[in-house]
């Protein structure tokens, strides 16, 4: 995936200036940034759903906002507060995207089972998305997001939300699918997970990107969250004023 | 591709409504039933009389499918609020354009109380709007 001279800025506030960022195939990215970086911003424009005010994106050479179906086609996102069908049940949402991604009803019906059984959606069977917890509907959403498996997943705070227990089996999937020759791009602010998973990163702040490149070259010799302070240039203000919460 | 979103958001819309069949959803549904029926009535009642004015009564019917039209269209744009049925932003990931999303939406509309009624109130606009 790469994105050239990405720019957007609603009213006068830039939130993603002009951000080239390659994510080479076969690559578990990593997005970081501190809050309102453009992250969720630039993951918007990146998959079609936000139209940007300039640049481009190519996913696999496909130009997203020449051809966005054939773009789409080839991704899976979990996009952020994913707006999903709250009169369904998880089943069914599940297996009617399927159908519209015009996938044989037998294998829907086999890949919703496997992903609601890893996922632990099961006994969500009977109860609609308007009464899901937070979590499971993040679930939900990376459940349609590996539905048709695409090759490139784009993932915004896929952790967010999320039990330990879910979380774990969410980088399990995902390890493994990287390890099966897909991609993976998302955004966090858990810097322990990012560094964890990704041999790739980009540190983002205010809609620029600070730092990108292979996980070792970025944290260069340090440690990740230390050396993410340091990029967006932000200071450890804890240590200052707020005397009365410690008498 | 049209045709596979219309059928499948379709089948989705009914689903929704199998869904809503308890509770204060029930209840919504029933009174739309019921104001569905009497728009109905009114409106073959209206195609019975007959004004002194010739042609009045096609007029008024054509009014009011229009207005029954026009609130079927803006209805759910204007009071949003509880329906949460199926909205496009549901299915903006998936890899269709989205003109092909709106006919499919469209199709899946006339699912429901407000396009079933507009079946029988349509056929009986045509009976009276004939040009003489």
């Amino acid at each position: 995936m790469e994105w050239r001279g990405l720019h957007k800025a609603f009213g006068r506030k830039v939130a993603v200036d002009h951000i080239d960022l390659t994510v080479p195939t076969g690559s578990f990215f990593g997005l970081v940034g501190p809050n309102g970086a453009g992250k969720t911003t630039s993951l918007a424009m990146a998959t079609g759903l936000l139209r940007p005010d300039g640049g481009s994106v190519h996913i696999f050479g496909v130009d997203v906002w020449r051809e966005p179906a054939r773009a789409k086609a080839l991704i899976g996102v979990l996009p952020d507060g994913m707006s999903l069908p709250e009169r369904l049940t998880g089943r069914e949402v599940l297996s009617y995207l399927g159908a519209l991604h015009r996938l044989d009803r037998a294998l829907v019906a086999e890949r919703v089972q496997e992903l609601l059984d890893v996922l632990e959606l099961t006994e969500a069977d009977g109860t609609l998305v308007v009464d899901y917890s937070t979590g499971m509907r993040k679930k939900i959403g990376l459940a349609s997001a590996l539905l048709h498996a695409p090759r490139l997943l784009v993932l915004d705070e896929p952790f967010e939300a999320v039990d330990p227990v879910s979380a774990t089996t969410i980088k399990s999937i995902l390890t493994r699918f990287v390890a099966g020759g897909g991609s993976v791009i998302f955004s966090s602010h858990v810097m322990a997970t990012v560094e964890q998973l990704c041999d790739r990163i980009a540190v983002i702040s205010k809609g620029q990107v600070r730092a990108a490149g292979p996980m070792a070259e970025v944290r260069a010799g340090d440690d990740l969250e230390q050396r993410f302070v340091e990029l967006v240039d932000g200071q450890d203000r804890g240590a200052e004023g707020l005397t009365w919460l410690a008498s | 591709m049209v045709g596979v979103l219309i059928s499948n958001l379709s089948r989705m819309k009914v689903a929704v409504l199998r869904h809503s069949l308890h509770g204060a959803r029930l209840e919504q549904l029933t009174w739309g039933l019921v104001f569905g029926a009497a728009g109905i009535a009114a409106m073959l009642w209206l195609s019975l009389s007959d004004f002194a004015v010739p042609g009045l009564t096609g007029d008024l019917l054509a009014a009011a499918f229009a207005l029954w039209g026009l609130g079927w269209a803006l209805g759910p744009i204007l009071f949003t609020g509880e329906d949460t049925t199926l909205r496009p932003e549901h299915f903006r990931s998936l890899p269709v354009t989205a003109r092909q999303l709106a006919v499919g939406l469209l199709g899946a509309s006339f699912v429901g109380v407000a396009g079933l009624a507009a079946v029988p109130s349509g056929y009986i606009t045509s009976l009276r709007s004939r040009p003489r």
